[in-house]
């Protein structure tokens, strides 16, 4: 059915004549970089702007001879998840030093507790200075907790009932379908991050790849080499080559671009502790969090879909002539991607729910869905199995179909590209 | 082994490119495949080599479909040239030559060979946009003939190239018929298809109108056709006044003349002698394959006569 000799000989075509342009070495260059800069950032983030994430020491004075400053150490932990914790220390220090200690810098803030006819009152002060300032929001928040706290147990409360009044409720949210998922538990914690830096690549290499493939077959049908080419070889072969060859040069891209950015992101802890930085806890991103057997799963995915969007890419670029006319022609491809995109996200806040379930199926968007779905949802072996079957059967059946159109298309110049011109082409009798 | 295509027809929507057309092309022969533009030349070639296929009839070789030969059988220079042309000229005749199906060793060492051949060894290297139009077309003709294929299909092989290299593609046609290559092209030159084929097919519209060696095809209209010239008498106008000769071409070097048999043409020198004329030009030939494809479309019906459009580049 395939001559994979010579599928392999246009592929290494494709890898090697990419590999010479100047404009994917320049990207790949470009590439790295941004990996470079964005596996920093975390360590960016918290040298310059550590009044923001980062923790430090909260004086507390406490004019009244209470006990608040226990309780707002209390409520100060885990009041931001991955946000660094803020510790409480009591001063006998004046009001004027410990304001000269928070203007200087030397703490994050300090919280002042006087009483007026016995009705208590607190000054919050911040490094940061403005009330809307990130250490000032956590100390106002949990000045006023601990303030509820502190009167109920003056009112007699115990402690730890007085303790469960300010603390944050559990909420959960229960979908359509009566599948009970904590939309927080979703959204936060290192999947959650694994899951859409996911994303964002299937979406920028099925594109970017894809337009490739759609650019390259255009511009073999511009040179007319592709006669030729289609005398030499099935247009099959060409198109399975081409699609290989442009994955294979494209994957020669995003890989050491991958691997920068992770290796940028593993060395921080060592570089913070140099820089003597407290890194916060927001980017620590536990890659052991996910099993091997889920990253081949998904890679499965994203070759299956590929497979399935590289054909129609290709299918689209033979039926245009010009380049200038390819993004029309792929178009279609983009609305489906970028659905396929959405939908995703949709799944990450539900990935149990029906409609999770049902967009795994689908070929065209499973792709995209496995990966909320697997890693943050819980599919049954014979889902994922059938999920899978069903995006290789149909990458396969377009890889036939999108051939059929390819042979017809790419000897067909100055016709404009359209569904009805690919109905009339399938009518007509297709050789080899 | 012999080309043999059978009343073959190929449709596309409403409109009938190749209408029943059969002919049959000698192995280690020269066939030259004529018509005017949008005849079908281009439709029957790209079906001999099942880039598309018929409607219905059959086209094999030595028996065995063509669609079912290895693609290695085949070379085909295409009307509309095309290569890479950021690729290396070496490179991009390695990778069309084991596209083809050769191993890598035998078309390097064609390569060698047929660059020194046609004199562009030092472009190896460069890249193809780097190169004369000139070169440009030897490299395609390369690309159609280094994986040593038995049947070379040549769709206008002649088209943009000057005299010199049209020459030199001449001779390598001819080695490579001596090799026991079997050649079909196209052109819209006819002296180099009498020059070079054995054989041809006119097509017209989809229609074949004759097929045959070049001889029987000029001998089919049954005239004759006699090139005359008088030094110092151009005109020739008393040729008018003889019965059963018409002069059909004026030209600067002599008059041709179309005649039933050679008596009439011999008549015609007769005539001059006896005038004591300074006869210069007096050849009797058969008809071109011009005149005959001419001829052959006179008698035709009117809506199958060929447009100024279709005659605007010459047969």
């Amino acid at each position: 059915m395939f001559d994979f000799q010579r599928i392999n000989l246009i592929a290494r075509r494709e890898v090697t004549t990419r590999f010479r342009m100047k404009a994917y070495r320049t990207t790949l260059i470009v590439q790295i970089v941004m990996a470079l800069v964005a596996g920093f950032l975390p360590i960016a983030i918290s040298y310059f702007a550590s009044d923001v994430t980062g923790g430090g020491t909260v004086l507390v004075v406490d004019q009244t001879n209470g006990d608040f400053a226990t309780i707002l150490n209390a409520n100060l932990q885990g009041d931001i998840p991955g946000l660094a914790a803020l510790e409480v220390k009591t001063t006998t220090d004046d009001i004027d030093t410990v304001r000269k200690q928070v203007d200087d810098g030397d703490v994050v803030g300090a919280v002042i507790v006087t009483e007026n006819n016995g009705t208590p009152h607190y000054e919050v002060l911040t490094s940061g200075g403005g009330a809307l300032d990130i250490a000032s929001i956590r100390l106002q928040s949990a000045v006023t907790a601990s303030s509820v706290q502190l009167q109920a147990e003056l009112s007699g409360l115990p402690p730890d009932e007085a303790a469960a009044l300010v603390a944050a409720p559990a909420v959960s949210v229960e979908s359509p379908e009566g599948d009970t998922e904590s939309i927080a538990d979703n959204f936060s914690g290192p999947i959650f991050a694994i899951v859409n830096i996911g994303l964002v690549l299937i979406y920028m290499m099925f594109i970017m790849y894809g337009t490739w493939v759609a650019g390259g077959v255009v511009e073999e049908k511009a040179n007319r080499i592709m006669e030729i080419m289609v005398n030499a070889a099935t247009p099959r072969d060409l198109m399975i080559g081409k699609i290989l060859g442009v994955l294979i040069a494209g994957l020669c891209q995003t890989i050491p671009m991958l691997l920068t950015g992770a290796i940028a992101f593993t060395l921080q802890p060592r570089l913070a502790d140099l820089l003597d930085v407290n890194l916060t806890s927001a980017f620590d991103l536990d890659f052991s969090a996910v099993s091997f057997q889920a990253v081949w799963v998904i890679l499965v995915y994203f070759i299956c879909g590929y497979a399935l969007y590289g054909a129609l890419f290709a299918a689209a670029g033979s039926l245009v002539s010009r380049q200038e006319d390819v993004n029309q022609a792929i178009s279609p491809m983009l609305l489906l991607i970028i659905v396929g995109l959405m939908t995703s996200y949709a799944v990450m806040a539900f990935p149990n729910s029906m409609a999770a379930k049902v967009l795994f199926l689908v070929p065209l968007t499973s792709p995209y869905v496995a990966l909320p779905r697997i890693l943050l949802g819980d599919p049954a072996a014979w889902e994922i199995a059938l999920s899978i079957a069903l995006l290789a059967v149909t990458g396969l059946a377009a890889m036939i179909m999108a051939g059929k159109v390819y042979r017809h298309g790419v000897l067909m110049y100055g016709q404009k590209a359209s569904f009805l011109n690919i109905f009339r082409l399938r009518q007509q009798q297709v050789a080899r | 082994m012999t080309l043999k295509i059978e009343n073959i027809v190929k449709t596309f929507g409403s409109f009938t490119a190749v209408s029943n057309v059969s002919f049959q092309v000698q192995p280690g022969t020269i066939f030259g495949f004529l018509g005017t533009n949008g005849a079908g030349k281009t439709t029957t070639m790209r079906m001999i080599l099942d880039i598309i296929r018929p409607d219905s009839g059959t086209i094999s070789w030595n028996g065995t479909p063509t669609r079912d030969l290895p693609r290695a059988n085949f070379g085909y220079l295409p009307e509309e040239r095309g290569l890479y042309p950021k690729m290396q000229v070496e490179e991009q005749l390695l990778f069309l030559g084991q596209l083809y199906g050769a191993s890598r060793q035998d078309v390097q060492q064609r390569l060698d060979e047929w660059l020194e051949r046609l004199h562009i060894t030092e472009n190896r290297h460069k890249t193809v946009d780097a190169l004369s139009k000139g070169n440009q077309q030897k490299i395609q003709f390369l690309a159609a003939i280094l994986h040593n294929p038995e049947i070379l299909i040549m769709d206008e092989p002649y088209s943009g190239l000057d005299p010199v290299n049209a020459e030199q593609m001449k001779d390598a046609f001819k080695e490579l018929v001596g090799q026991g290559k079997t050649i079909i092209f196209s052109t819209h030159q006819l002296n180099d298809a009498q020059e070079l084929s054995s054989d041809v097919a006119i097509i017209h519209r989809g229609h074949l109108l004759i097929t045959g060696s070049v001889d029987e095809v000029r001998q089919s209209t049954h005239e004759h056709r006699l090139r005359f010239a008088v030094a110092g008498d151009k005109q020739l106008d008393w040729l008018d006044d003889i019965a059963d000769a018409t002069v059909v071409d004026r030209r600067a070097d002599f008059a041709e003349i179309a005649v039933p048999n050679e008596d009439v043409a011999r008549g015609i020198l007769r005539i001059a002698m006896d005038r004591d004329l300074p006869v210069t030009t007096f050849e009797i030939d058969y008809p071109s394959l011009n005149d005959v494809f001419l001829e052959l479309v006179k008698r035709m019906p009117t809506e199958m006569q060929p447009t100024a459009e279709e005659l605007a580049v010459p047969l």
